[in-house]
């Protein structure tokens, strides 16, 4: 099989976790019930299949280009699976709710990934 | 190097440095076949009823469409172009794909609704109900498609309704990525989207769980694809395979079985991956062990399992898609392993690629699924064989005409082969709009506890949350009644049959029952063999006829009769 070993990032992660913060706002957009549905679903989607999954795949900048961007929906659509029918099994069911938190972990997750990574680059600058 | 590419030899097959002459000629098809797609699909909607499938009946150009399509994309692959190959692929999608939203007015298929009715219990009643049925215990395609709606406020049939051209792009993406995960060059791994896009015949592509659980599958083994010599994107697989096992019953189970052969076999890392992919599949069976205890958990008998969920012979149309696809998938699966066959004859890798492609036959030594495991096989090894298959036909592609012509014309001739699998039903499963308003009206206004009968499949059942009561007054409320009277076959132009379907309405002694005819029945009873053609008119004939019987809807293509039993 395949050996997709490299020692780069082939996707800047800081960028995957700039990506994440603002879908994670854009998810919180999506949580305003007033606005129109079509509009809505176009929140929701774009925080879906690019909000959480870009901040995992911040993780995991050295896979290949393909396997970064097509993980990156997928790992969203997993993560809203998961936990919209894990909470629904325990008995709790609220949309605006759940997207909200969602998108909240989302954009702090982000912030908090760039914060380390601009923290890590610059000791390995000060490092030098 | 154990990747594709290698095979070609001295060269890699996608650097033939393409003449200038014709470069746009596959261009000029594309734009040919997007031509006769744009006019063939306005003819669907007018298009006559017939046994043999929208193919024959919608104009000669929407059809043309698809097999120009393929066309295109063999001549995009002989000249390297892979901007025509990715945008033949992309129309490929659209041609096979797009019908099904633009050209009706309501999701197809029966099943589908199902799937709908438990997602309206969620947005209204905000819990599962479980142990009503086997759905609510894998709520992950329903819970989020509850989420979604409830927050943008889109009702989810018209989600459901433009799911299969959504799914099929996104599919197809994947497949793409797959490939090249397992060593596929660019054009290689195109050509295996495009196989996954044409040769897609199985259906399983409406709004379902098993749709979903094929893009987590696709994840799972595009990791898998990049792990043989050390482990990559572990807990990525881990996070995939868990969204899957909350999502789909069967399919966990293949995709654990693919990765355990390549662990024992030592082509997979790291090795302890099949442990918690164990224990979450185990454990969400073990939750919902309830649910899955009335089904025949195993069965070795591999000729039952093979057999499909609709034992009757059906019409000469029926048949006739029926052999298509047969020959398709031995066509495919014949061709997969003589390709492995020469990789091992070649000492290349074949093993892993055999796994991937054809371990989901494995499937029927364990299991019938209720009669759809075939299906399944065929959905399960598509994404393995189009990524074995994709290398030699680019090559063969790009070689002499002889050759050329001769893998343009199999092309040609699956992709027709599985656009007649995919459409010859067409007309059985399209669900007029009429109908689901008229499922929706009886769910809402009949007299709680009933029995909802359908007197042949289908209909659009259970389509709103208040199924859920019926489904715990009796699990089988809305069973056909042709198969609850054994009454398959039968035409109703005797007293005997009729007498034997008044029987078993009598044996209802604890409520009423709605009796429902459509005119879609009694299309797809006789399309399947279930019904002769008359059976259905004829029978009502005779309810009509019968005190015991009271009309409640006789109008647009269906009718409602009510056997009242009165509450004691």
């Amino acid at each position: 099989m395949n050996d997709p070993s490299t020692t780069t990032d082939q996707v800047a992660p800081e960028f995957l976790a700039a990506v994440a913060v603002a879908m994670g706002l854009v998810g919180l957009v999506g949580s305003i019930p007033v606005l129109p549905g079509p509009l809505l679903l176009i929140c929701i989607g774009l925080f879906m299949f690019a909000g959480p999954g870009s901040l995992i795949m911040s993780w995991f900048t050295r896979l290949p280009v393909f396997a970064i961007f097509a993980s990156i929906p997928l790992a969203g659509l997993a993560i809203c699976i998961l936990v919209v029918s894990l909470l629904l099994t325990v008995g709790f069911y609220s949309p605006a709710t759940i997207l909200i938190g969602l998108s909240l972990l989302t954009v702090i997750g982000g912030f908090l990934r760039r914060h380390s990574l601009e923290r890590a680059l610059r000791e390995s600058y000060e490092q030098r | 190097m154990n990747s594709v590419e290698v095979v070609a030899g001295k060269h890699r097959v996608d650097e033939v440095p393409p003449s200038n002459r014709f470069a746009m000629v596959p261009w000029i098809l594309l734009a040919v076949a997007a031509g006769f797609f744009l006019y063939g699909i306005t003819t669907v909607r007018g298009a006559e009823i017939t046994e043999y499938g929208l193919l024959a009946t919608a104009s000669p150009f929407f059809g043309l469409s698809i097999v120009l399509t393929a066309v295109a994309f063999g001549v995009a692959v002989r000249r390297n172009n892979i901007y025509a190959a990715v945008a033949g692929t992309a129309l490929m999608v659209i041609a096979q794909r797009l019908v099904c939203s633009v050209a009706t007015d309501s999701p197809m298929y029966s099943w589908t609704y199902k799937h709908l009715g438990v997602v309206d219990y969620i947005q209204h009643e905000h819990e599962l109900a479980r142990g009503v049925d086997i759905y609510n215990g894998w709520p992950g395609l329903f819970a989020l498609t509850a989420w979604i709606s409830d927050l943008s406020g889109i009702p989810a049939p018209s989600l459901a309704h433009w799911f299969t051209i959504v799914f099929q792009f996104f599919f197809v993406l994947l497949a793409y990525a797959v490939a090249r995960a397992w060593g596929s060059t660019h054009m290689i791994a195109v050509t295996a989207a495009f196989l996954v896009a044409s040769l897609n015949w199985v259906a399983q592509d409406y709004f379902s769980p098993q749709a979903i659980a094929m893009l987590f599958t696709a994840g799972v083994m595009m990791f898998v694809g990049m792990s043989g010599k050390r482990g990559v994107g572990a807990p990525l697989i881990i996070l995939f395979f868990a969204a899957m096992v909350i999502t789909h019953q069967l399919t966990p189970y293949w995709v654990l079985g693919a990765i355990g052969l390549m662990v024992i076999t030592r082509r997979l890392r790291p090795w302890w991956i099949i442990f918690p992919l164990a224990v979450i599949v185990l454990s969400q069976t073990g939750y919902n062990f309830s649910e899955v205890d009335n089904f025949t958990l195993f069965s070795s008998d591999i000729t039952q399992n093979a057999k499909s969920n609709i034992p009757t012979v059906g019409s000469v149309g029926q048949q006739f898609t029926s052999l298509a696809v047969r020959l398709l998938s031995g066509g495919v699966w014949l061709l997969t392993g003589i390709c492995l066959l020469w990789r091992w004859r070649r000492k290349e890798p074949f093993w892993v690629f055999g796994i991937l492609s054809l371990s989901p036959m494995l499937i029927l030594g364990g299991q019938g699924y209720g009669g759809e495991a075939i299906f399944r096989v065929f959905l399960y090894s598509l994404l393995g064989c189009s990524i074995v298959l994709a290398g030699p036909a680019v090559r063969t592609l790009q070689a002499g005409m002889i050759k050329f012509s001769l893998v343009s014309i199999a092309l040609v001739t699956s992709t027709a082969l599985s656009a007649q699998g995919y459409l010859g039903a067409w007309f059985a499963n399209i669900m007029p709009k009429e109908q689901v308003d008229a499922s929706e009206s009886v769910l809402e206004q009949a007299d709680f506890p009933a029995y909802l009968t359908v007197a042949a499949p289908v209909w659009p059942q259970r389509s709103t949350w208040r199924y859920v009561s019926y489904a715990k007054f009796d699990e089988g409320f809305d069973d056909p009644m042709i198969y609850s009277a054994n009454l398959v076959g039968s035409n109703f132009d005797t007293d005997e049959d009729y007498e034997k379907f008044t029987q078993a309405i009598n044996y209802r002694s604890d409520a009423s029952t709605y009796l429902i005819f459509t005119e879609q029945m009694r299309l797809y009873a006789w399309y399947f063999g279930i019904l002769p053609l008359d059976a259905l008119p004829n029978l009502k004939a005779r309810v009509e006829k019968d005190p015991a019987w009271t009309p409640v809807y006789d109008d647009q293509g269906f009718a409602v009769f009510q056997h009242r039993v009165e509450q004691r």
